[in-house]
């Protein structure tokens, strides 16, 4: 058989093989198996081929990042967080709404992932939300989409992905993302300041809401050694005294110092439990990746992003136009696949694509990752909305009917960063001696 | 026969769990002493680097162990909330026959890698010079157990027992 026609019938054997229920990275890897028997190529290499892909420092700062998250979610960090923000910003309108907003932001800044952040901000505040009045539907759907804050924020798991497939600094893919981030969580907060009160239950709305009696200062005093870790993470990327990867070790030692002194939480899992638990989890993520390497290898075997720029060279499609077309693509994807798996799979076949148009490929990464942020909160995949539901014990549908109005926004400032690169990369245009 | 393969398996999970945490435990420390040798000490020790990123190639391995006893690998399972309980059962058999027959190939696939590797003497490229086949060498027994785990669990259905994925515990 063909390459193209074994290729082809692979790819129509994946959804059948991820639908069984199989793990992501298996089916992957059956497939592209499939792929090496029917076209009758060379398949020796496919251990050489994972090896390899996983031999790179910069995706070492993966399970880094996962850890300093699930020290500090583990901890009474988030307690922290949530604390200072409802003595700081909770009187305002918009109110607790607000405080959640606010710790989502702050924990996306030393989380790299859109499940974690959502699950220990949510743990926290959607009891805390319901309690005072808010609808279930509203606090739920807010947590799973603002969650997603959490791969845009750097630091960041799917950048670091990307950064590493198309070989461009991990650093300035971060700074950029972070002109995005706030923009984009700006814009959500200004929607729930906007609703205030009509978040919450009619039945409720003339309820005073109870705030915590910490006064401001002694709340943020508290909080101040997990609202130091962003400045501690990005100052030392960005100040030449780590690499991303280091800078990723030392916030997961200094999450562990918190974690066990200052944020000690009574019956708190011992470290050696939280640790496996994170190494667990990066290694069920880095596994996807080493398996979509293959398919990625295959994909560049038959040729198939060369093709694809010639074919999009030959229409002469405008870049805008063809951010556009990725935009529809990747949305659709992101509603089937993991996210990591959707980054993996077409950015390697964009890329030459991206070159020939000359399309920044920093830009590119915030309109990727916005993408994601969007097919983390989208059925049937939407990894934060069964997250969301499992810890609310809400069903499913509810979450992502609540996360409706967040996934307009999350749309419109997804077509304003498409269409504007200047507004994607704004920190980086405006802090060029930091890159 | 059975039972004395479950008192085994438990006894792995435990080893697991312990290698997955000093494996990342591990690799974290080592970029730390990097950052700390370089500012305290002024002397940068490169090799910690490269050994950290072999620690946590080794952690991928093992973690996909672990992550398969604790049934903690990602999977879309929203065939599977539509079924029947029977046919549920009958779908993972299906899945984990699948997985168990493409890790015993795998398993054998990277094997071969390694002794290959180990027939052509290859090292990093870097000044630890570490000998390619053993950093490679946890993938064929990986694949091994999650071949043996798999089938197992195809062959006596026991899926009732699979612990479930405790962050996302309501």
């Amino acid at each position: 058989m063909s390459g193209g026609a074994a290729l082809a019938l692979a790819g129509v054997l994946l959804f059948p093989v991820l639908l069984s229920g199989m793990p992501i990275a298996f089916s992957i890897v059956l497939v592209s198996v499939s792929y090496f028997l029917l076209a009758g190529a060379d398949h020796s290499t496919i251990g050489s081929t994972m090896f390899w892909f996983l031999n790179k420092s910069e995706l070492v700062a993966i399970p880094f990042f996962i850890l300093t998250a699930d020290l500090l979610g583990k901890s009474r960090a988030t307690d922290a967080l949530v604390t200072a923000a409802e003595a700081t910003v909770g009187h305002l309108r918009g109110g607790l709404a607000l405080v959640a907003m606010i710790t989502t932001i702050i924990f996306s800044a030393v989380c790299g992932s859109s499940v974690a952040t959502a699950v220990a901000v949510g743990r926290v505040m959607i009891p805390k939300m319901i309690d005072a009045g808010y609808q279930r539907r509203f606090a739920v759907g807010m947590i799973a989409a603002a969650g997603g804050l959490g791969i845009l924020i750097p630091p960041s798991v799917p950048l670091i992905i990307y950064a590493t497939i198309v070989e461009i600094s991990v650093a300035d893919v971060f700074l950029a993302a972070f002109g995005p981030g706030l923009m984009l969580a700006a814009a959500m907060s200004a929607y729930v300041v906007w609703l205030g009160d009509d978040a919450r239950a009619p039945d409720r709305r003339d309820r005073a809401v109870m705030l915590t009696r910490v006064p401001a200062g002694k709340a943020l005093r508290h909080a101040l050694p997990v609202l130091a870790l962003p400045f501690l993470i990005m100052g030392g990327i960005y100040s030449g005294i780590f690499t991303p990867t280091e800078s990723a070790a030392v916030s997961a030692v200094y999450a562990a110092i918190l974690a066990f002194t200052v944020y000690r939480k009574p019956g708190m899992e011992p470290l050696q439990r939280i640790t496996a638990e994170s190494g667990n989890v990066a290694a069920s993520i880095l596994l996807i990746m080493t398996a979509t390497s293959i398919l990625s290898y295959i994909i560049t075997l038959n040729q198939i992003p060369l093709a694809f720029r010639q074919m999009v060279t030959d229409w002469n499609v405008s870049p805008l136009v063809f951010l556009m077309c990725v935009n529809a693509l990747l949305l659709v994807l992101g509603c089937f696949l993991e996210i990591i798996s959707v980054i993996l799979i077409t950015v390697p076949i964009f890329l030459p694509v991206l070159k020939a148009l000359d399309i920044n490929l920093v830009h590119f990464a915030i309109i990727v990752v916005v993408n994601m942020e969007l097919g983390v909160i989208t059925p049937p995949v939407g990894m934060n909305l069964f997250a969301i539901s499992a810890i609310s014990r809400t069903p499913v549908q509810d979450v992502f009917r609540g996360t409706l109005p967040f996934m307009l926004i999350m749309f419109l400032m997804l077509m304003l960063f498409t269409y504007s690169e200047n507004l994607s990369l704004v920190v980086l245009n405006l802090l060029p001696n930091l890159r | 026969m059975l039972n004395a393969l479950r008192r085994i398996d438990r006894a792995c999970a435990d080893v697991e769990t312990w290698l997955v945490a000093l494996l990342l435990g591990a690799s974290v420390l080592l970029n730390f002493s990097l950052v700390v040798s370089r500012y305290a000490f002024s002397y940068s020790v490169n090799q910690l680097e490269e050994m950290s990123v072999y620690f946590a190639i080794w952690l991928v391995f093992v973690g996909a162990v672990a992550c398969d006893r604790r049934n903690q690998h990602i999977a879309l399972d929203i065939v599977y909330h539509l079924l029947t309980p029977s046919r549920q059962v009958l779908l993972r058999r299906i899945a984990d026959l699948l997985q168990g027959c493409l890790c015993l190939y795998l398993a054998w696939l990277t094997l071969q890698t390694v002794i290959f590797t180990f027939r052509l003497g290859e090292v990093s490229l870097s000044s630890l010079r570490a000998p390619v086949w053993l950093l490679m060498a946890i993938m064929p027994p990986s694949f091994l157990v999650l071949s043996l785990r798999s089938l197992g669990r195809a062959y006596a259905a026991d899926y009732a027992e699979r612990d479930p994925d405790p962050e996302l515990m309501p």
